[in-house]
Formats: structure tokens, sequence, C-alpha cells
């Protein structure tokens, strides 16, 4: 992209940008009282905290501690290992909230009317299964190829 | 990386936007507008689609800000004005966006723990996030524009060009810094690293070497969007159910399921929430409708006794979940006939309820002239449910399931 392409594009966004944040701050004060954007403002805080101070931190942990632990593992077998517990950790994110409000009660029955608990656990180990069928097929794979007289191979 | 999946997320974050801008006017519509009630999934598509890819948002912003996540401990934390602005840019931009899509599936269950009333905020946060969105864009621009097609950011082989800071020291780097130094060098010599996370996966490295080759570096790269994209997958094909039929089979996690419930249908509010008693519906019930000075009062046998119609239509609620049904009842353009409406002329619809933002609402005339627009009498081959409207319901093409008015008392030709 030419530079003064990128500079008009660059322009054009941030003229949009403001003139939308301006609208959202606008909307916001004009329909919500001001306690409850304080509100909001708290969870914008809580959010950061969270995401940053707990998920992210986590998640970095076990980067860390499996790149430590994993340094004569093969990078494929920990890369597999990670999108294991990476899907685990999001249907757990998406789903453990909706089996809180279930058991504290909703609305009306056909609000949440499946057994989320046993559901997420039973996806829990189908994903575990498939991790280790997908290690051991590396595996089995990665070793034949080694035995095999390199001909193909560059 | 970093703009593979932010080119995704902007694309959902769109969606979202586009989608729910449409859901907000067909509930507050401006004076001028007019919607099309072809096809009559519109909605059912239109806010299912909002809803799944808001949930889809899940995997992508945590893939999204666990690449940017080293750039949190950049030293120093502030370098300059501009550099404090885009700092606190983005963490609007973050936190905006964490709570939009946090507080936007707990509203799929009717869950509200936040100290904030959900739908102005939702409406509020959207202009919020879609402008930060574009001047993110506009700062990312440079780095955006060299990595977004395949052949900017690889070679002919396949592999990645890096930055310049990326590359290793050539002789020529070597010698400029080794001329700016009065001291030799004792051990090996190697870029430095700047940050905490590189500094901490330097340290790990530094015990026994471990030098990525291209294969693995592209290894954990490709892993790494896979899994994310797997992910994606993994919580649309286990929720989007609740929208789409074909996936109802496999909906394990979503928040409502197709037939569970009165009707075989799910129900938003009941008849004991919206204080809709049985004294109310029993045989003394009648529907008034009017246009200026002219009323005519239907009760439900009144009703039953003209031409019925058949006709297969979606509830479609805001919160996503929607279900085809079939329902019967009278064609509402009959009943405006009878009081002499014109075509062009907008209805006001109220109900039972006794509170309730929903209780009095407006249907523009391309909805109340429609053929399959029906004050409905019975859903799925029995009579109204209680908690689906008992005695009469409005079922109309493409509109919002809280659109659909229950426990009908009063039509008004405006």
């Amino acid at each position: 992209m030419r530079i003064d392409a990128v500079k008009a594009w660059r322009t054009a966004l941030v003229v949009i940008g403001v003139l939308l944040l301006l609208l959202g701050a606008y909307v916001l004060v004009d329909t919500v009282k001001p306690i409850k954007i304080a509100g909001i403002a708290l969870w914008f805080v809580l959010a950061l905290i969270v995401h940053d101070g707990i998920i992210a931190l986590v998640t970095f942990g076990v980067a860390f501690l499996l790149r430590k632990a994993g340094r004569t593992v093969p990078i494929v077998v920990l890369a597999i290992v990670q999108a294991g517990l990476v899907v685990m950790s999001i249907l757990a994110i998406i789903v453990l909230p909706a089996v809180y409000k279930k058991s504290i009660g909703t609305k009306n029955p056909t609000v949440l009317p499946l057994d989320y608990g046993p559901a997420l656990v039973l996806a829990w180990v189908v994903i575990v299964v498939i991790t280790a069928l997908a290690v051991v097929g590396y595996v089995a794979l990665a070793r034949r190829q080694k035995n095999r007289p390199s001909i193909s191979q560059d | 990386m970093a703009v593979v999946l932010g080119r995704l997320l902007g694309i959902a974050f769109l969606v979202c936007f586009g989608t729910g801008l449409y859901s907000h006017f067909l509930q507050e519509p401006l004076p001028w507008m007019v919607f099309p009630t072809r096809p009559q999934t519109l909605y059912q598509v239109s806010q299912g689609l909002h809803i799944t890819t808001g949930i889809v948002c899940f995997p992508l912003i945590l893939g999204k800000l666990y690449v940017v996540y080293p750039g949190l401990f950049q030293t120093p934390p502030i370098k300059n004005f501009v550099g404090f602005l885009e700092r606190a840019s983005i963490a609007i931009f973050v936190a905006a966006s964490l709570v939009q899509i946090v507080t936007g599936l707990l509203n799929t269950y009717q869950w509200y723990p936040f100290p904030f009333p959900f739908k102005q905020t939702h409406w509020a946060l959207s202009f919020v996030i879609i402008g930060s969105l574009a001047i993110h864009i506009a700062v990312k621009l440079p780095v955006i524009s060299r990595y977004w097609t395949r052949s900017r950011s690889f070679d002919a082989e396949g592999n990645l060009l890096l930055d310049d800071e990326d590359l290793p020291l050539t002789r020529a780097d070597v010698a400029v810094e080794l001329a700016e130094t009065t001291r030799e060098p004792v051990g090996p010599i190697s870029r430095r690293v700047d940050g905490l996370t590189g500094r901490l996966f330097d340290w790990i490295d530094s015990a026994r070497p471990r030098t990525d080759s291209p294969k693995q570096a592209r290894v954990s790269r490709r892993g790494f969007v896979a899994t994310i994209g797997v992910s994606a997958a993994a919580v649309v094909a286990l929720t989007a159910g609740q929208s789409f039929r074909v996936l109802d089979g496999i909906n394990v996690f979503g928040p409502r399921k197709n037939f569970v419930g009165p009707n075989d249908l799910p129900v938003n509010r009941t008849a004991r929430a919206a204080q809709v008693t049985d004294a109310l519906t029993d045989a003394d019930w009648q529907l008034a409708v009017s246009r200026g000075a002219v009323v005519t009062t239907y009760s439900r046998a009144d009703l039953e006794a003209m031409t019925l119609h058949t006709v297969d239509l979606p509830i479609a609620c805001v919160e996503g979940w929607s279900q085809m049904a079939t329902w019967r009842g009278v064609r509402l353009r009959d009943l405006l006939d009878a009081v002499g409406a014109h075509p062009d002329e907008d209805l006001r619809l109220t109900s039972l309820e006794s509170a309730g933002g929903y209780r009095v609402t407006e249907m523009g005339h391309e909805y109340a002239q429609d053929d399959l627009t029906l004050v409905a009498l019975e859903v799925n081959g029995k009579p109204l449910d209680i908690d689906h409207g008992f005695p009469a319901r409005m079922i109309a093409p493409g509109r919002p399931g809280v659109l659909q008015t229950k426990w009908l008392s009063k039509l008004e030709v405006i």
C-alpha cells in the first residue's frame, strides 16, 4: 500500500472511530444513570483484572511449564497437548456459568433445560481421548518415518 | 499471527454490530423505516448469527489477547503521550469487548448479576467497541497491510519473512556494535531480548540451547491457529442448535433446546411473570380492533368461526434461540379490513400483561398487511398454551419474538 493511501485510510479510520466513541458515550450518558455507569466502569476494571491478571497469567504459566517440562518432547506433541487443554478451557468458560445459573434457578424451566455439568465432563473426556490418540498417532507416524530410508525426504 | 486472528475477530465484531443494529431498529424503528418481510426466516438467521458469532468471539478474543499478551509488559510501560493514549484506548477496547461478550452470553440465559442495565449498555458499548476497533486498525495499519496477504509475509517457498529485528545478527551488525564499544565480548554474541516474556523464555532456553528451527516455529504457529479454529468450531457446533435446526442433534450446551416447553416450544416470558392470570383469559376475554371511532370486538369463539389459515413461521428470540412452528389463526389483514384500515396504516398492539417494556408495541404496515401475519389461536396442532399467549397472539414473518405480542387485548390502527 502506498504511503499516502495508508495515511488517508488512517485519517478516515480515526475520524470514524472517534465519532463512534462519542456516539457510544452519548448513548451511555443519555440512557444509563450515572451510578449504573460507575457499575460499567467497575466491570471494565474487573474484566481487565480477571483476564490479564488471572486467565492470561494461568495460560502463560501452563505454557511456560509445558515448554520447560517438554524440552525433550517433540514440538508437535507439545502443540497437540496444548491444543487439547485450550479447547477444554474454552468449553469450560462458556459452559460453567450455565451450570452455576441452572443450580441457582432460572426464570422458567425452558431456560437452561439441559444437563450442562455432565455434558461438560463428557466433552472433556472426549477431548482427552482425542488428544491422546493424536499424540499416539503422531509418535507412531514419526517413528515409522524415521525408520524408513529417507528417499523422499529433504 | 496477531493479524490473522485480529482479522477474524474484526469480521466477527462487524457481523455482531450489523445484526445488532438490525435487531435494534426492528424494535425501535426510526419513523421512515420499512423492513423486508421475506424471507420469513430473516430475523431467525440474523439474530442466530448475532448470538453464534458472539459465542465464537470467546475463543477468538482469548487467542488474540494471548498472542499480544507480552505487549502488556513492554518496558518502559509508557513511552510518551501518544503511547499513553494508545495503551488507554487498548484498555478500553479490551475491557469493553470482554464485558460485551460476557454479559451477552449471560443474557442468553436471562441472568443479570451485573450492576447496570443490559439492553442500554449492550447498545452503547457496541459503538464504543466498533469505534475503538477503527482506531486500533488505524494505529496498526502499517503492520496489518504488510501481513494481510500471504505473498507479502511469505516468500515463494512459504517461509515467513520477518522484521529486521527478528533476523539473526549479521557480521556487519556485529561490526557496527563492536565499533561503538571499547570492551571485548567474552561469550557468544546474540541479540538483546526485551520484555518479561522474552527474558523468561530466553532463560528456559538458555539452560540447554534450544533453537526453534523454521519447521518448529511453523508447527507452533499453525498449531495455535488450528487450536483456536477447533475451539471456535466446538463452541459453535455444541451451542448453535438453539438457533439452527441442523445442529439441534448436537446441541448439548445451548441455553435453549428445540421442542422443550409447552406446545413443544421454549418460552421466554411466562404468563405468571407477565401477571396474566386465568381470570383475564377466560370466556369473557375479548379482542378489540379499532380504527378511530370504529371498534369491532371478537371473542375467541368469534375468531375461531372466521376463515382460519395455517402458516409455518419461526419464533425467533432476541436472545438467539429460535424454532419453526406451525401456527393456525385469523389473518390479521382480514381483521383490519373489517374496520376499513388502509394498506399504509400502521398498527398499535396492546397485551393483557400488566407491565413490561413490550406491553404496548407498534407494527409497521408491511407486516400488518402481510399474508402470513396471523392472530394465532393454535400452535403445533393444539390451542395456544397460556405461556404462549392464549387466548390469541400475534405471529408475523421476520420479527423478533418480543414483538410477537402474546395475550392480545387491543389492536389499534394508527
